[in-house]
């Protein structure tokens, strides 16, 4: 018999907190983790973003000398991964070889003064850069690491290795998809009784120049320097994204295994879909491509749209991806569309690209445990075609069964189905 | 529609149905099989810029890369946004599917799915150090002794960056362009895991079709680490040959005096379909996948551990899906970079995973040839093992002169062999310790 897939622990750091909980209660009292950035590197520049504040990556990591090695999201990943490990009572007697681990994380960017030294000591006399002088000397003056830091694999190595998890592994990078992808993963690997449990999650760290960059230059950021103001998924005044920083690591594993060991399952995972379609090519086809994810995850999970009470959207806040998904959602859930609760926790958190997906399974799986739901800030009107019924104030809410979408801005689409866990037989 | 749930309970059979490959010693899979098997090796100085100064300055690179574009792509508006390793990645999808009779006849879009694995080429084209460089200068004031970064002025010019140039540098293009060229509007997805992306793609896009969830999936790598920021990265982990002056007999795998692996580049992709399906369209059937696995070694970032046991993980995890031995494998297309501790340790695994068969069983490492692909080595190599399947030829571990006590099994040493054998294994092993390994077995005609 194929196993039911439950969620036993959760590792949160967001804008919002270092923790689920912190992460939770400001989100369920309205608080915004965007903020005017007062960062060193960038003085004199208006950038809004949300950081996660006061991390210190000490306080997650046994052997200090890895932290040398460690980009921001590998340190986001790795503080999320132990947070999530330590609630589910992950033991020295789990079999590591029957843990996997999958991660979708972000691209890591070469800074400028990271490189700064070797470039100093490459100018030739003219001031112009010397090739051959790099080559010779001047690359001496990166880290010996530096060459390391550039693959986003490190994320998950450093995972593997803070929890021995020797078992399957992969990592999937840049989508917004990525990180659901990942839990999907792991999902599927417990399901073909493959691995008995799996750390899955995603993790970004872009709040800083290159991240302003590369979403600026790509014209996905929001113009908006009102900080709380600025990400406003579905409302008409959308006009682009706010980055945001932080990780999310979810323990999933067999039912039968969570309840043998003693743990508490905090919700189900029940079904995934994934399709594609390039929403710049072929816009009908985009919300096609998401309602195809949608209906791909609710069958896996045996359910029909009726069943679903909870969507907890993509929401990016951009004028095309928001468009997309709400059309894809009204067309799934027919005449349900104006009763169904729908939540963005983009309005609160920002855009965590690759940890997106994850961070709100995880938020997904709380608002099950809790059977409340947070709620959506600056969607002061929707598109008038818009007939969703989004949740404007943190509520109790109860519900058996929730919907979480990612929407990759190239047009991958994925939506993950969650259920309440079954109460202890 | 996706997977559903009972369909879980059955493994569907999956075959490769076409093959396509991009590497430095062909413009084909016929050409490249033909030089493994010659034992003609393709590294050579770096002509791609100049690498004189630099401690290593030897690798494969693909011949009349510029033609490609034209050959297999032709006036696509997305030209700008592709870096040399989506141009590999769109010339090798282009030769598989049409080596597979272009197989959409009664195919559900959503049913296609696209996996690629993918590396450092995110740095090749746009010339990253060049172009750090142009920042450095204008943007540094250099008065002080310490130079400071302007941010101001770099932000304002930052407004009138050309977006192409970021979605050169984006992981995902070549997949979302694969996707967006071929029709599929199943899964989409981009592994990034070094040295054994194409291999976990791979590895992935057999699960989604062995689940029920797609029937069809164009899955491979592509890589491009023939730049100055790979190159420098590669140079300060001393991961490197020196062996400048010898290029030819550089990428010794398996030998005493082998001192580091040679950056290559290319890509390679096969087309995995579901077997009934491939089997009433007449398809030709190349081989049948039937193994994947993987492991961690959770052990360091950048060195396995010496008993290669993360690595012997995933090769026995491999023949466990595959539901054969270690007695069943005829073939095992090594990893063996040529780094001392890489081919050391997968020695050791494959006699812990294979125990007294690893005696037995030839073992090459066709990276002796053309170097290492890193993101596109596992297709490449993968489309290698397929060939020595349906031909029963194992190609040559080259370079291989001095003996080495900590290396002592069979590596099919400077000279092809013939042999006759139904399954063969392939492995990859990547910075950070994650390890793959996929099996595949000779087709065999079932009884109509």
């Amino acid at each position: 018999m194929t196993p039911a897939v439950v969620v036993t622990g959760i590792g949160l750091v967001t804008p919002l907190g270092r923790d689920c909980e912190q992460t939770w209660s400001g989100l369920m009292s309205g608080q915004s983790g965007i903020e005017r950035l007062k960062l060193p590197e960038l003085p004199g520049l208006d950038w809004i973003g949300g950081r996660v504040p006061d991390f210190s990556v000490q306080a997650y990591v046994k052997d200090q000398k890895a932290i040398k090695t460690m980009t921001r999201q590998t340190q986001l990943a790795v503080a999320a991964a132990k947070m999530a490990c330590d609630q589910a009572g992950v033991s020295q007697a789990i079999e590591r070889g029957r843990m996997g681990v999958y991660l979708g994380a972000g691209f890591e960017d070469t800074s400028l003064e990271e490189i700064a030294p070797a470039m100093k000591a490459s100018m030739d006399g003219d001031g112009s850069f010397s090739l051959k002088k790099f080559g010779r000397s001047g690359y001496q003056q990166l880290s010996p690491l530096f060459g390391l830091r550039k693959l986003p694999n490190m994320a998950l190595s450093h995972v593997s290795i803070a929890h021995c998890v020797t078992g399957p592994n992969a990592l999937f990078s840049p989508s917004v998809a990525a990180g659901l992808q990942a839990v999907a993963e792991g999902f599927d690997a417990i399901r073909r009784n493959c691995i008995d449990m799996a750390l899955v999650g995603g993790c970004d760290a872009k709040v800083d120049f290159n991240g302003f960059l590369r979403y600026g230059t790509m014209s996905l950021l929001s113009a908006c320097t009102e900080a709380r103001a600025a990400s406003r998924p579905f409302d008409r005044r959308r006009d682009g994204i706010v980055l945001g920083e932080g990780a999310a690591f979810l323990l999933i594993e067999a039912e039968a295994h969570a309840r043998a060991r003693g743990a508490t399952p905090l919700a189900t995972i029940a079904g995934f879909g994934t399709a594609f379609a390039n929403p710049a090519v072929d816009k009908a086809r985009a919300v096609r491509g998401l309602r195809q994810a949608m209906e791909a995850a609710l069958i896996e999970a045996e359910i029909s749209a009726g069943d679903v009470d909870y969507v907890l959207a993509n929401g990016a806040s951009t004028p095309v991806h928001d468009d997309i998904e709400y059309n894809a959602i009204q067309q799934l859930l027919g005449d349900n569309a104006a009763a169904t609760p729908v939540g963005a926790s983009k309005s609160m958190l920002g855009h965590l690209v690759t940890a997106a997906g994850a961070i709100d399974v995880a938020l997904c799986a709380k608002a099950l445990e809790r059977q409340s739901v947070p709620p959506t800030l600056n969607l002061d009107a929707a598109d008038p075609s818009n007939r969703l019924r989004f949740v404007p104030t943190a509520q109790p809410m109860p519900m058996q069964v929730a919907l979480v979408n990612a929407i990759g801005f190239e047009g991958t689409y994925a939506s993950l189905v969650l259920k309440t866990a079954r109460a202890a037989s | 529609m996706g997977k559903n749930g009972s369909s879980t309970q059955v493994r569907r059979r999956v075959v490769i149905t076409g093959m396509g490959a991009i590497t430095p010693i062909g413009a084909n899979v016929r050409e490249t099989w033909r030089r493994v098997t010659r034992g003609e090796c393709g590294i050579q100085r770096i002509s791609l810029f100049d690498a004189g100064g630099f401690p290593s300055r030897i690798a494969g690179e693909v011949k009349d890369a510029d033609t490609l574009t034209e050959r297999y792509i032709g006036s696509s508006k997305y030209v700008r946004y592709m870096n040399r390793s989506t141009v590999f990645a769109l010339g090798a999808s282009a030769m598989a599917w049409e080596d597979a009779g272009t197989p959409t006849a009664s195919l559900d879009p959503a049913r296609f799915a696209v996996f690629m694995g993918v590396g450092l080429g995110t740095f090749s084209n746009v010339s990253a150090l060049d172009e750090l460089s142009t920042f450095y200068r204008d943007y540094y004031a250099t008065d002080g002794v310490d130079p400071e970064l302007d941010y101001e002025k770099l932000g304002r010019s930052a407004k009138k960056m050309d977006p192409s140039r970021l979605f050169q540098k984006t992981y995902n293009t070549a997949t979302a362009l694969l996707s967006m060229r071929y029709g599929a509007r199943g899964p989409c997805v981009t592994v990034v895991t070094a040295c054994a992306s194409s291999t976990q793609a791979i590895g992935e896009a057999y699960r989604s079709i062995e689940s029920g969830e797609t029937d069809l999936a164009m899955a491979g790598g592509c890589d491009a680490p023939v730049n100055e920021l790979s190159l420098t990265g590669f140079c300060l982990l001393g991961a490197l040959s020196k062996r400048n002056d010898t290029p030819q007999e550089a990428c010794r795998p398996f030998d005493r005096k082998r001192d580091g692996f040679i950056l290559a580049e290319g890509a390679g992709v096969v087309i995995l379909e579901e077997y009934e399906r491939a089997k009433r369209r007449g398809a030709t059937i190349y081989a049948e996948l039937i193994g994947y696995g993987c492991s961690a070694d959770a052990y360091r970032v950048t060195d396995p551990p010496d008993d290669g046991r993360g690595s012997a993980l995933a090769m026995r995890a491999a023949l466990h899906d595959a539901g054969v031995t270690a007695q069943d494998i005829g073939y095992v297309n090594a990893h063996g970079t040529s780094t001392h501790l890489n081919d050391k340790c997968e020695t050791r695994g494959l006699k812990t995973a294979f125990g007294e068969q690893a005696y037995r069983v030839p073992i090459s490492s066709t990276k002796s040839t053309m170097g290492h692909l890193v993101a596109a080595a596992g297709a490449v190599e993968l489309i290698v093992t397929v060939q020595s399947l349906r031909t029963g030829i194992l190609p040559p571990t080259i370079n291989y002169q001095h003996t080495d006590p900590d290396c002592d099994l069979d590596y099919v040493p400077n000279h092809a062999r013939r042999a006759r054998f139904d399954v063969a294994l392939t492995n990859s092993f990547a910075f950070g310790g994650h390890n793959a390994s996929l099996i595949v077995r000779r087709h065999i005609r079932s009884a109509a």
